[in-house]
């Protein structure tokens, strides 16, 4: 075969559909159990520190909580406290925990500006992230292969 | 030589035990696909030959233990075949002890012209002399490393604080 | 790495490659981790085939404890492996017949491709890359809803993609001129050399332990182990090629194929004294991993032997005699990966 029709085979894909996300206003939609930051569920922890022990990269203490919230489970309110910069989001503290207090999310931007935020506090790993609308990629015959917002389908 | 019904882990224990019974100090089948080996310094240039001879033609790593309770430090060649049919799923060991304080045995690189490299780093990590390496340089560790062979348990790396 | 080349005009002389730029030290962090915390640091040498490297890790544990895996979680240990392997081709084609040679288009084919294989990869185990999916005894997680339907819409795509793959390299007369008959390596020297992976398979050899000494499922699945006798670039290129179609055909057996159950056993987080080797065919080469256990729970010895580091001894060898203009096709034609040669 001659090369004009290899060179020919780049040229068809200026008639099919793109595969490129404009993000960050168009994010890829994540699947269930993505491993995100943690959520920390406060009324379940009991300050055992078994995902202390278990994390590779030695990313979590667990620290005493300062509000006038009690909780029964946890008199001593102990909570683990996350230095994202070591983590390396394998989740093994989640699987581990044995009251079931961690709990997976789809938030990956965790980069900041100053070097004390990357610390984040039982309180604000406690926080739901906000939900996003994201796109999905959609199989179309000859015409490749692109991304559609979710809810269409 | 020996029934239809042996597996080829049997076969090449008889074999070697037939053949250079004397040159080695154990042999036997460790589970479904690994045969180990154990030969003293003197004689292990001589049963490697062999092992070559038999159609094991890849030394697919080799590897250094460090047991200072017993003094002792142990350099393991694995072998397997490329070619031959019947024994391509098997590992055979060959295990070589040496003394902690001066380490050296002569190199099966002759034999063995994939065990290069990995001679070289075992080398480099444990403080092994091997005589008759064509070529012992630096290759893992950087340049200006001062320190005692890093594999050994004398060094001990600091804890993730 | 470095490769410091003598010449004379135009043709190499002599190389010498210099590694040990991304020495971490793993082995050693190794002895000072217990078993389940070694994984997710084991498996990061090489990040587009991780999965391979975890379970040339699990397998000496569980042979070590005497644990069984249940025969759904070797199914599902099998499937994420062959996805790996397609993914890991299509990166090793994408940068080292691609950009290696000034290819632009079979990049963006290559990593194109990959994004369907890592988002399938992510909705079974919620990560892109290193997984740390595979613990002794069994998997971390079962199959989700929707996985199977999807697989198989992949695999349609990729084989019919496959076809203008083939239009744009392999059979793409500039590249072949450039591949075929450079770095040649003949049957003799790569038994010599002892270099494993497609770059044996593309010599001539047939070897591959998925067949000479099959793990998890892969004696009940029914594939080729695919060689050519050239021994140039051109046959490196080609068996990557062809098994990623085998590869699409395991798939779908096993998909067909998953039988119901549990996916994990219980075992100790204990490496009992003894020691044992695990093989696995990544899509480098072999990988090993020799473990010595001594009752406790963080092992006594760690060594890895992985395809990269095996096949770096074919390089000053293939490199004698080669113009300096091809010296990036025979190198790329290796398929390289500093990180898992260096550990």
């Amino acid at each position: 075969m001659s090369a004009a029709e290899a060179f020919f085979e780049g040229v068809k894909h200026m008639f099919k559909r793109t595969f490129t996300l404009k993000h960050p206003y168009e994010r890829h939609e994540l699947p269930d159990g993505y491993r995100g930051r943690h959520l920390l569920y406060m009324d379940r922890c009991t300050g055992c520190g078994i995902c202390a022990w278990i994390c590779p990269e030695k990313c979590i203490t667990i620290v005493s909580v300062s509000e006038e919230k009690t909780y029964p489970q946890n008199p001593q309110k102990r909570f683990p406290q996350y230095w994202y910069v070591r983590c390396c989001f394998c989740h093994f503290c989640t699987d581990y925990c044995p009251t079931g207090a961690l709990d997976y999310t789809k938030d990956y931007d965790l980069a900041e500006y100053e070097k004390e935020l990357i610390i984040w506090s039982p309180e604000r790993l406690s926080k739901v992230p906000d939900a996003y609308e994201g796109y999905r990629t959609k199989f179309h015959g000859w015409a490749g292969v692109d991304h559609v917002p979710s809810k269409e389908s | 030589m020996t029934a239809a019904s042996s597996t080829p882990e049997q076969d090449i224990v008889a074999a070697i035990r037939e053949q250079v019974g004397n040159a080695v100090q154990d042999v036997k089948v460790d589970r479904k696909g690994r045969v180990s080996v154990v030969a003293p310094k003197e004689t292990m240039v001589e049963v490697a030959a062999w092992l070559q001879r038999a159609g094991l033609d890849h030394a697919i790593t080799v590897s250094g233990v460090d047991r200072p309770r017993e003094n002792q430090l142990d350099v393991v060649y694995f072998l397997s075949s490329y070619c031959r049919e019947d024994i391509k799923g098997l590992v055979v060991s060959l295990k070589i002890h040496l003394d902690r304080e001066n380490p050296s045995l002569p190199s099966l690189t002759p034999i063995w012209e994939s065990a290069n490299l990995f001679e070289r780093e075992t080398h480099e990590m444990f403080g092994v002399a091997f005589e008759g390496h064509p070529n012992l340089s630096r290759l893992l560790l950087q340049d200006n490393w001062e320190g005692p062979p890093p594999l050994r348990k004398d060094l001990k790396i600091p804890e993730l604080a | 790495m470095r490769i410091m080349v003598k010449t004379d005009g135009d043709l190499i002389v002599e190389a010498t490659p210099d590694i040990g730029y991304v020495h971490r030290g793993c082995e050693k962090i190794a002895e000072s981790r217990n078993v389940i915390k070694n994984i997710p640091m084991l498996e990061r040498p090489n990040i587009a085939d991780a999965s391979h490297l975890n379970w040339s890790y699990i397998k000496p544990i569980e042979e070590l404890q005497g644990v069984e895996v249940p025969e759904r979680g070797l199914y599902i240990r099998t499937i994420l492996c062959e996805m790996n392997r397609i993914a890991s081709h299509l990166y090793g084609m994408a940068i080292m017949a691609g950009i290696f040679s000034g290819h632009t288009t079979m990049y963006m084919f290559g990593f194109g491709d990959r994004e369907l294989l890592l988002d399938l990869c992510e909705m079974l185990t919620g990560a892109r890359m290193t997984f740390s999916f595979f613990v002794p005894g069994g998997v971390r997680r079962d199959f989700p809803r929707g996985f199977k339907e999807k697989l198989l819409e992949t695999l349609d795509y990729l084989e019919r993609h496959l076809g203008a793959i083939d239009r744009i390299l392999v059979s793409n007369p500039v590249f072949v001129e450039r591949a075929r008959g450079v770095g040649v390596l003949k049957k003799e020297d790569a038994i010599r050399l002892g270099v494993v992976g497609p770059v044996l398979r593309g010599s001539g050899v047939r070897c591959d332990v998925r067949k000479d000494a099959p793990y998890g499922v892969y004696d009940r699945v029914d594939f080729e182990v695919i060689s050519f006798v050239e021994g140039d670039c051109l046959s490196r290129w080609l068996v990557r090629f062809e098994e990623i179609k085998q590869s699409i055909r395991i798939l779908r057996q096993l998909a067909r194929d998953v039988p119901k159950g549990p996916i994990a056993k219980k075992s100790p987080l204990v490496v009992p004294g003894g020691e044992a080797i695990g093989r696995v065919e990544s899509s480098r080469g072999e990988i090993n991993h020799y473990v010595v256990g001594d009752g406790g729970d963080k092992p006594y010895r760690v060594k890895m032997s992985t395809g990269s580091f095996k096949n770096l001894a074919a390089l000053p060898f293939l490199l004698k005699g080669v113009r300096i203009g091809d010296m990036p096709m025979v190198y790329g034609s290796l398929d390289y990966w500093p990180v898992e040669a260096d550990r």
